[in-house]
């Protein structure tokens, strides 16, 4: 696969405080690449050295195999939407989106015809005349992203451009910049703090935290295979037993054994964290055919639609979340308050952070 | 009972039907009369609200309306040796187009001319200097925005006074002039003088609006205009400068409206040749013309409405306020 962008051991430090820290990361060509972290973890730092806008204080940053140490923002191949959108209010949509194009010299009815195909790529066509105070939050949006990919960067950046927006609103630009991706094939790197926009857009993630790069994976071996008690935390929720390994069994105290898949690198008596996700676990009065069951009573339930989130006391008095289908679907059942339960999960779903 | 919509008229006819029955024991001349007097009662508490008002309404008479309202009768009067006599007649402003074999209408459009090139003048200067303290002052922006204000700490007629040291017969620029072996040049007393007076005099204050409507530009506008190829002097003339339009039609404001009809600095930095509608007006009623100097005066105050309007309509009022 071609390399766009690549990343090598780039720190930033503003004064003391240290941006970012060491991250080195390489972005294919056409790739949906996602930062993931809470604020202030250097995610859009990150993605300012990436735009030109800060320079590393160490390391390098190439963009489609050049070095793009010294040269400036508008002399690189990159283009940004910003966070609030920075939309020029004196300008009316076409202006806006033309930009770009116009600074390069095009001719007239080249820009016009690359307007007007941008306008409909995100479905606003004839809105070329229309001031940008008049738009709604979505129309803005879109408006933004196609000023950036007009100019057909090699890599278009994203900082948290769905913030502002409502859930609802969110929801459906985050399906309609996957389809706009992938109809236009462009490199982006996407930079969010919300974990379901990154799940379902990226073909990668990067998670990010205290100016550090974590894990990078797909979305579901960065899901499913979390490799720091950080990240299980941080993308959806996690069931966290603490134990010492010995021979694909972890000891956990006052609970019993958990059984993993045996990991021969792992010196045994080492203390490690089992993880295991809450919709892994199954739950019933009796439970065959698993190799991790343990006894509990139900203390809380909410009742969410399609799923019941059950959060059952175990032996050693610690909380375990499981989330089950509910009533209704075909073989679950909704467990009352008070109730004896087994919940029980397979050495494959039990995941070891080392 | 008709439908009364005021809540005043309301209250009254309920206050009525419970007073009804008292009031029948009333004779009816008496019971009348009760029920004007109630109207007159609840009229008062209405004016009670213009009485808010009163403060600013009487600021506005006292300076405004009052010696404006005098000019504007004594427009329509008649000269007749040092009488004014009420006339009303449009004599006065006929003569300004026509008097004088037109000089007043010459000197009007070279008043405006004047007011014209100290606005663009003073902008000029003006302009570079908020872009500095408001993009590279940091920290001390507000100190340096101070320092900008301190030649009016310095009366206006010293200041023209201390320009003719400089532009002035044999002030500085002369000196150098005669001292690297080339003539004299005449500055002072010219209408070159008025313009330079009149650019220095305002530039400081026309700061203080620029500075305002170019802080107000959002810094990730330059940087969105930089991420979309722009280099720093195009991000000034596709970004900045029409973001800052509002300053400069502030600006405008401020400075052509009070130049339009300035005699000051006409009289001192430009003599004879300094004469200006201004001087025209002054002259007027130095003469003890009040109709004429008043006809004009207003002519002047007309132009400056017109040209307040069009302005504001061009910008919208709120942009404009906010800029303030």
């Amino acid at each position: 696969m071609k390399i766009d962008v690549e990343l090598k051991n780039v720190t930033k430090k503003f004064g003391d405080v240290v941006a970012v820290d060491d991250v080195s990361f390489s972005v294919g060509k056409g790739e949906f690449f996602s930062l993931l972290g809470p604020s202030g973890c250097g995610k859009t730092t990150t993605l300012r050295m990436i735009a030109g806008f800060e320079e590393p204080t160490e390391g390098e940053v190439h963009i489609g195999g050049e070095l793009m140490t010294d040269v400036p923002p508008f002399k690189r191949p990159t283009n940004l939407v910003f966070q609030h959108l920075a939309l020029f209010p004196h300008l009316n949509v076409y202006d806006n989106i033309s930009f770009g194009l116009k600074i390069k010299k095009l001719p007239k009815d080249e820009i016009k015809r690359k307007v007007e195909q941008m306008l409909n790529l995100v479905r606003l066509p004839g809105y070329e005349e229309r001031k940008i105070r008049e738009l709604s939050g979505g129309e803005q949006q879109r408006i933004a992203i196609v000023r950036a990919l007009v100019n057909e960067p090699t890599v278009l950046l994203l900082d948290e451009p769905l913030g502002p927006l409502d859930l609802k609103l969110r929801e459906e630009m985050v399906v309609e910049l996957k389809r706009i991706q992938r109809e236009v094939g462009t490199t982006f790197i996407y930079v969010t703090h919300d974990q379901g926009e990154a799940l379902t857009m990226s073909d990668r993630i990067a998670v990010m935290k205290d100016g550090r790069v974590l894990q990078i994976g797909t979305p579901m071996k960065i899901y499913e295979r979390p490799k720091s008690r950080f990240t299980a935390d941080f993308i959806g929720r996690s069931n966290l037993f603490e134990g010492s390994y010995a021979n694909g069994v972890v000891e956990v105290d006052g609970l019993g054994r958990i059984i993993v898949e045996p990991e021969p690198q792992v010196s045994n008596k080492r203390s490690v964290l089992v993880c295991a996700k809450p919709e892994k676990i199954s739950i019933g009065r009796t439970l065959k055919g698993l190799d991790n069951i343990f006894a509990g009573e139900v203390k809380e339930a909410y009742y969410q639609g399609l799923v019941t989130t059950y959060r059952v006391l175990l032996e050693n008095n610690s909380l375990i979340t499981v989330v089950a289908l509910s009533s209704g679907v075909k073989g679950a059942r909704i467990f009352r308050l008070g109730e004896k339960v087994k919940v029980g999960w397979s050495k494959r779903d039990a995941n070891m952070i080392i | 009972m008709k439908d009364d919509t005021t809540t005043g008229k309301r209250v009254l006819c309920i206050l009525a039907d419970h007073l009804r029955p008292i009031l029948s024991y009333l004779p009816p001349r008496l019971r009348l009369n009760l029920k004007k007097l109630l109207f007159i009662l609840l009229e008062m508490k209405k004016l009670g609200y213009y009485w808010r008002l009163f403060p600013g309404v009487f600021w506005l008479v006292v300076f405004l309306v009052l010696p404006l309202s005098v000019m504007l009768i004594y427009s329509f009067w008649t000269k007749v040796g040092y009488d004014m006599i009420p006339t009303w007649t449009l004599q006065n402003y006929v003569d300004i187009f026509v008097g004088e074999k037109g000089l007043y209408v010459r000197l009007l459009l070279k008043s405006l001319g004047i007011s014209a090139a100290v606005t663009l003048g003073s902008i000029a200067l003006a302009y570079p200097v908020a872009y500095y303290i408001s993009t590279r002052g940091g920290k001390y922006k507000y100190v340096l925005l101070a320092l900008i204000m301190t030649p009016y700490l310095v009366s206006w007629v010293i200041l023209i006074l201390g320009w003719r040291m400089i532009i002035g017969h044999s002030g500085l620029v002369n000196t150098l002039l005669v001292g690297v072996g080339l003539e004299r040049v005449k500055l002072w007393k010219t209408w070159m003088a008025v313009i330079i007076v009149l650019v220095i005099s305002w530039a400081p204050w026309l700061v203080l609006p620029i500075f305002v409507s170019l802080e107000k530009i959002d810094r990730t506008l330059l940087e969105a205009g930089a991420d979309l190829g722009a280099s720093p002097s195009e991000n000034f003339r596709k970004i900045t400068l029409p973001l800052s339009v509002p300053g400069l039609l502030v600006a405008t404001f401020f400075v052509m409206i009070p130049t339009f009809g300035e005699f000051v600095a006409p009289v001192i930095a430009g003599g004879t040749s300094g004469a200006t509608i201004g001087t025209a007006i002054e002259e007027a009623f130095k003469r003890m013309n009040y109709p004429f100097g008043s006809a004009m005066s207003f002519l002047l105050v007309g132009i400056a409405l017109i040209a307040s309007f069009v302005l504001i309509r061009k910008t919208g009022l709120r942009t404009l306020m906010e800029s303030l």
